[in-house]
């Protein structure tokens, strides 16, 4: 028998959490097929859509948990939908037609696409270049995780994401290779923002980590960096680990064109 | 007899009817079908809704490997699950077999497991949730063995054995003349395993009765055949089962075989109650057989000016564990493999091997996909490298109409003369609108051909009845309308002889006599053949009647008229039945009739990343004579969608140890709507004398040549070989490779 809890504070939200094989439950879109789909009965489901804020985006200095590192960034709290249009920014202005599907977009949530081991993190790249951290909750208060940084099984046993806080940036480019244009998953990704705390990343193979560069901003703001960019990205890549040249050469060729959206911006 | 009716059922018990009180269109004229009303309401009731009261549930235990030896079926866990009834596994039925062509399928796994998914046991439970989990803690007691998963290795000595007899399915081989050409093009092609994707996973409601029957309910191609496998798979007598047809969501082949039908009668016949089942989109993926994949090594001779000579082909099809329909399915990639070109001497092969791969059997297309794509992308690439356009070389090799095909023999005759079909593919216009920046485009061309109908000298009967009451006219068939439309057909090709009035579709169950499948493009031949017989004579009877009244003959029918010419008796009926087995089939004419058709596919591939947009196809297609040209044109767009989808990206992917990787359709990508490109249909009517009212089966044409012509515009595009479908992403065609 599952018991089904809807927080209505994040201590509530965390409390529950802490029961043994709990599942928590943002927009639902990977966790209801999984539950469907296998059977599973988890102890308690605990639903945070009635926590206070969860569904806003606000400057993260204005919260009672601010830090210094909170200024200029933005707070995006753990019930934010992928479709909502405060975020489209991000992605060129529009929602991302490339995940899932719309109605999807509109349940699913930021917060949970970077944090649930169920499915692969598409959205990471973004928001890594967008220097994102997730919040997360646990008996030891609050911590910020880098979301490139996220282990693929999810948050420890007791632990709760609440929200994620990025940078507001000026300009953000976004380009992916998949077997279809939507609802198929990344197979190579780049993305760049330009803006203070911001940079660009890099993914590569279905599923695969996220790797931030290192001191790209300069290139990136550059109008004539494009090769600088797409060689930094190939660095990046190689430090990692052995990569084909095929692949390679088609991260070289992404960041071109991503560096020129982020000068000729046209959407994402 | 009457059973208890599901509390959701739709086009199921034969009460159920299409078309109620509404006049058809005439054949021919576009107009809407009234019976899909229920479908656009989101009302249509499928399969998977089926319940009725005290049902139980029933959940299938599945192979987690690919070939072993069961040592033990550990179920006592599984019984304590709360609410569970019974667990059944293959000693429960030791020795029964399964199988439409060869009766080599266990009901279900005995001793061994032969591939991934194999059904091993049947859990009931009071509760969909408790036979879950009963399915769940059932353990299995396995010794693994090492499967044989590469076809090409099947016929090897060391090969481990997977058939009843040694690995061979079938093998059949043409050989005609020894003429050669001085040019001489080898190429090897392949071809994936693309599954059927309807979107109704399989489900049904069994019954069982007081008096010992039980009566099925199940969404499927063919009502009579599933009851033949099934009496027989369950040692029952013909009248001991009773199937209905339930609401079918999709077919294209995937339900031609047996999935939950014997595992549901079995159920409730063990436990006395209803048994329901609905499979989850995984399981179904698991469950009925997919399209074969293909690996066939081709020869092309011809002259320097591009005629050809000879064509020598050797082709072998992956059957997967189990034979299902492989032995026509290679008979007609056989059959079709020269597609419709001219050949002063052939030497075909085509094989089918059995391995511990999923079962491959019925898709659409029936392997005249995979044979198009063979004949057709040998023509490209001789066209390349002899530097002749590849419309041009096609136009110097078809055949003349009449002129005999270089495989069976049978004359190209009841049908469009081919090049008529490739013009009015290119006689429509390209996209306007450039390729973006960074895009390159390709367009290419593919001819298809199919038979419409099962051929080759098989019984292939279709009866239907049609019956006048003061109230219209109402045809009785057990065909299965799986969204083809055949309702609207026999609706149609019955009231052309009954103008002014309306005319319902009565579901029959198998209490009535066979309408064959919905399966080879045939309903509309066969049972529309056999409403278009009846109701000739009917109506033949009702204006003789007239006349003996001193009643003139209208040119539309009313109910005045019905009133005053069948009786006074309000239930007076008249009816008339006829068996349509028609055109025959032997040797010398082993097809009914020919599917031709032709696609242009214009693609746009990114030169950096590789991704394929598929911009515009065309197809056109000898169809007979349209009975109902607006679900033609419906199946020319979704077969060619279907094609497209094929090319680029659909398959069930099967890893080393021959486990099926594929899940949903997260994982097996079907075209979505923002991939559907432009799609032109082009109907080409030729119609047929020995069919009703020249009309053919269209169905499987759409899918014969698009996934070739896809293929042909990436390679214009690019100048990859694409040598294999799906191609998914080609390679990119940038050189540089950065340092």
């Amino acid at each position: 028998m599952t018991t089904h809890l809807f927080a209505s504070t994040w201590d509530e939200a965390l409390h529950c959490a802490m029961t043994r094989d709990a599942v928590v439950v943002g927009g639902g879109t990977s966790v209801q097929p999984w539950l469907t789909s296998t059977g599973t009965e988890p102890s308690v489901l605990v639903y945070l859509r009635d926590v206070p804020g969860a569904w806003s985006v606000v400057p993260a200095d204005s919260l009672p948990d601010a830090t210094a590192h909170s200024a200029g960034r933005l707070r995006v709290g753990a019930m934010v939908s992928v479709a909502d249009p405060i975020l489209r920014p991000l992605f060129g202005g529009t929602e991302p037609s490339w995940f899932a599907t719309p109605a999807v977009r509109r349940r699913a949530t930021v917060v949970g696409n970077v944090v649930s081991p169920l499915g692969p993190r598409e959205l990471v790249p973004v928001l890594a270049a967008c220097g994102a951290q997730l919040v997360v909750m646990g008996e030891y208060g609050t911590r910020m995780v880098e979301v490139t940084s996220i282990p693929t099984a999810g948050l420890g046993a007791g632990e709760i994401a609440c929200g994620l806080e990025l940078c507001d940036p000026e300009r953000v480019a976004f380009r992916r290779v998949a077997l279809r244009p939507s609802v198929s998953r990344s197979e190579v990704a780049v993305a760049a923002a330009v803006g203070d705390g911001c940079g660009a990343t890099v993914s590569i193979g279905v599923g695969g980590p996220t790797l931030r560069l290192e001191g790209a901003e300069e290139c990136l703001r550059d109008p004539g960096g494009a090769e600088d960019f797409a060689d930094a990205c190939v660095r990046s890549c190689l430090a990692a680990g052995d990569v084909d040249p095929k692949t390679l050469q088609l991260v070289s060729g992404m960041a071109e064109r991503v560096h020129r959206d982020l000068h000729n911006p046209k959407g994402v | 007899m009457d059973a208890p009716r599901p509390r959701s059922s739709a086009r199921s018990d034969g009460r159920t009817r299409t078309g109620a009180g509404t006049v058809p269109a005439p054949v021919g004229v576009r107009g809407i079908r009234p019976q899909d009303e229920t479908k656009l309401r989101g009302e249509h009731r499928f399969a998977p809704m089926l319940h009725t009261d005290g049902e139980l549930h029933a959940v299938t235990v599945r192979a987690p490997v690919s070939r072993a030896v069961i040592r033990r079926v550990e179920n006592a866990a599984a019984l304590r699950v709360p609410g569970a009834v019974t667990v059944l596994t293959g000693a429960d039925l030791p020795g029964r077999r399964l199988g439409s062509k060869v009766q080599d399928q266990p009901v279900l796994a005995q001793h061994e497991i032969r591939h991934f998914g194999e059904p091993v046991a049947l859990v009931v439970a009071t509760s969909a949730r408790a036979a879950r989990t009963m399915a769940t803690v059932l353990t299995l007691d396995l010794d693994v063995l090492p499967p044989l998963v590469d076809p090409s290795r099947a016929l090897d000595a060391d090969a481990p054995q997977v058939g009843p007899d040694g690995n061979l399915v079938t093998t059949a081989r043409t050989r005609r003349g020894d003429a050669r050409g001085k040019q001489v093009v080898r190429r090897t092609w392949r071809t994936g395993r693309q599954d059927a994707a309807f979107l109704a996973p399989e489900a049904g409601l069994a019954v069982p009765e007081p008096d010992g029957t039980v009566h099925l309910w199940v969404a499927t191609q063919d009502l009579h055949a599933d009851h033949l496998q099934v009496t027989r798979a369950l040692g029952l007598r013909a009248d001991e089962l009773v199937l209905h047809h339930a609401g079918i969501g999709g077919a294209f082949g995937g339900r031609e075989d047996i999935t939950v039908q014997a595992h549901l009668v079995l159920a409730a016949l063990r436990t006395g109650r209803p048994v329901r089942m609905a499979y989850t989109r995984a399981e179904s993926l698991a469950a009925h057989p997919s399209r074969h994949p293909m690996r066939t090594d081709v020869e092309l001779t011809c002259d320097d000016d591009g005629r050809f000579v000879s064509l020598r082909t050797r082709t072998l099809l992956d059957g997967g564990a189990y034979a299902h329909t492989s032995l026509p399915v290679t008979a007609i990639v056989h059959d079709f493999s020269a597609g419709m070109y001219r050949f002063d001497a052939v030497d075909l092969e085509t094989t089918t091997v059995y391995t511990n791969n999923p079962p491959a059997g019925a898709m659409r297309g029936f392997g005249a996909t995979q044979a198009c794509f063979l004949i057709e992308s040998t023509v490209d690439a001789v066209a390349a490298e002899l530097g002749i356009d590849p419309i041009d070389l096609r136009r110097r090799n078809l055949l003349e109409p009449e002129e005999p095909l270089a495989t069976t023999g049978q004359p190209l005759a009841g049908c469009a003369d081919p090049r008529e079909v490739l013009d009015a593919a290119l006689s429509v216009p390209e996209p306007a609108r450039a390729p973006a920046e960074g895009m390159r485009r390709g367009a290419g061309v593919a001819l298809g051909i199919k038979s419409a109908g099962l051929g080759h000298g098989k019984p292939d009967p279709a009866t239907a009845a049609v019956r006048l009451t003061r109230s219209g006219v109402e045809v009785i068939s057990a065909a299965a309308d799986v969204g083809q439309g055949v309702d609207e057909v026999l609706r149609r090709m019955v009231g052309h002889h009954f103008p002014g009035l309306p005319v319902t579709v009565r579901v029959a169950d198998t209490s009535f006599p066979t309408a064959g499948g919905s399966k080879a493009s045939r309903q509309t031949m066969a049972s529309g053949g056999a409403a278009a017989r009846a109701a000739e004579r009917l109506a033949q009877r009702l204006r003789e009647r007239a006349r003996e009244k001193g009643r003139p003959v209208p040119d539309r029918w009313s109910h005045d008229d019905l009133t005053a010419l069948l009786g006074d008796d309000h239930a007076d009926t008249w009816t008339e039945t006829d068996t349509n087995d028609g055109p025959p089939t032997g040797p010398g004419r082993p097809h009914k009739a020919f599917q031709i058709m032709a696609h242009r596919a214009v693609v746009d591939v990114d030169e950096l990343t590789g991704e394929c947009s598929v911009v515009q196809v065309v197809c056109a297609q000898d169809c007979g004579r349209a009975v109902d040209p607006v679900a033609v044109e419906g199946q020319l767009v979704g077969g060619t969608v279907q094609g497209v989808g094929f090319a680029l990206w659909e398959e069930r992917d099967v890893d080393a140890e021959g486990r099926q990787l594929t899940t949903g359709f997260g994982d097996y990508l079907l075209p979505g709507a923002t991939d559907v490109p432009e799609v032109v249909p082009v109907i080409v009517e030729h119609p047929q004398s020995d069919l009703a009212f020249g009309a053919k089966g269209i169905g499987e044409g759409p899918l014969v040549s698009s996934p070739a012509a896809v293929a042909a515009a990436i390679r214009a595009a690019t100048g990859e070989p694409v040598a294999s479908i799906p191609a998914r992403r080609v390679v990119p065609t940038r050189s540089e490779v950065p340092a």
